[in-house]
């Protein structure tokens, strides 16, 4: 009967270990369901994107409030990128998403310009004031060569 | 029996009429603004210091019917523009509308022919983005006009220069402002750099 009952104990330990590391596995992992309800996504859509890569941050007043779930060409051809944000963060529809480097020439994040209006971004709904990826050589072409007349 | 029906189809063709004349496109709105401020810009008889008032004046006007700067005074205020009454509200936007003028309209007079090209639209519902390509010295600049539906028809409330919004731009220099020294702080810094600019002309 010892026996028995020590063996059950140990069976049990060995069932809680694994599922506290299963716990730990998919927090750190990220696993999509767990977060899921603590976010709804913002689609937004913008000429260029260049750099922008998917788990880029966004965020507002340089807070990170969410990151890039996704990036993918819309029907139109247009750059549309899927901002998966906290449910704590309202957003007017009246913002601005723009295309940032950390720095001038560092990881591309998306700033998010909070705007006035009352109205606010439904789950899924589309942004469409945004400002593009700064492309830093054709600037410097056009200035550079323009310039040089 | 025949004269019912031949009203009726007047009638039907005169409201299809109208319907179609609603639907006039964001380019068909712009086109004829930038088109008369360039003239007046060409014009040689408005050139110099001593036609610099009545210039302006018909310069802004122009704007004015093609550019809805109280919308965009209300997207540069953000939240702070629904906790104001109606009529700071009107001396807001003219506040925002003599510092743009102040700010941009130097830069505008030294337009010298350079050739605007339309080269498309996309309309999504009442908003809309314009692009000129404006060609100088062989750069090409693209500009966005974003434009939204009134009543009026379409106005711009934004303008997007290789991907930076002015809107944006001044939004988020006023928001710094606005924490700091209040709504108060941001009107007399607006009243104080119209001052300037005024003293400058002078």
């Amino acid at each position: 009967m010892k026996k028995n009952t020590l063996e059950m104990v140990v069976g049990l330990f060995m069932i809680i270990g694994f599922a506290a590391f299963v716990y730990l596995a998919l927090q750190l992992g990220e696993v999509s369901f767990l977060t899921n309800s603590k976010t709804y996504i913002i689609e937004a859509e913008f000429d260029n994107v260049a750099g922008v890569k998917k788990g880029a941050s966004v965020q507002v007043a340089g807070v990170v409030v969410g990151e890039v779930a996704m990036v993918a060409l819309s029907e139109d051809e247009v750059a549309v990128l899927s901002l998966k944000i906290d449910n704590s963060l309202k957003v007017p529809i009246d913002s601005i998403a723009s295309v940032k480097s950390q720095g001038i020439i560092g990881d591309k994040y998306i700033q998010l310009s909070l705007g006035g209006d009352e109205e606010l971004f439904k789950p899924g709904e589309l942004l469409r004031e945004t400002e593009s990826s700064l492309d830093i050589e054709s600037l410097i072409s056009k200035f550079a060569f323009g310039s040089a007349k | 029996m025949k004269k019912t029906l031949l009203f009726f189809i007047v009638l039907c063709s005169f409201s299809i009429g109208t319907i179609w004349a609603e639907e006039v496109s964001p380019t068909a709105d712009l086109k004829p603004v930038l088109h008369d401020i360039t003239t007046v810009l060409l014009d040689e008889s408005l050139k110099g210091k001593e036609h610099l008032e009545e210039r302006r004046d018909k310069i802004m006007s122009l704007i004015k019917r093609g550019f809805d700067f109280r919308e965009m005074s209300k997207r540069v205020l953000g939240k702070k523009w629904r906790q104001i009454d109606d009529q700071e509200k009107d001396r807001f936007t003219s506040l925002m509308t003599k510092l743009l003028e102040n700010v941009y309209i130097g830069k505008l007079e030294s337009y010298s022919g350079q050739q605007i090209e339309f080269v498309g639209e996309t309309v999504r519902g009442a908003r809309a983005q314009v692009t000129v390509v404006v060609e100088n010295n062989d750069v090409e600049i693209p500009i966005h006009y974003i434009m939204r539906k009134t009543d009026s028809g379409w106005l711009v409330y934004d303008i997007n220069i290789e991907g930076v919004s002015l809107v944006r731009n001044y939004q988020e220099q006023f928001k710094s402002i606005l924490r700091k020294d209040d709504y108060e702080g941001l009107v007399k810094v607006l009243e104080d750099k119209n001052r300037t600019f005024l003293e400058e002309a002078m």
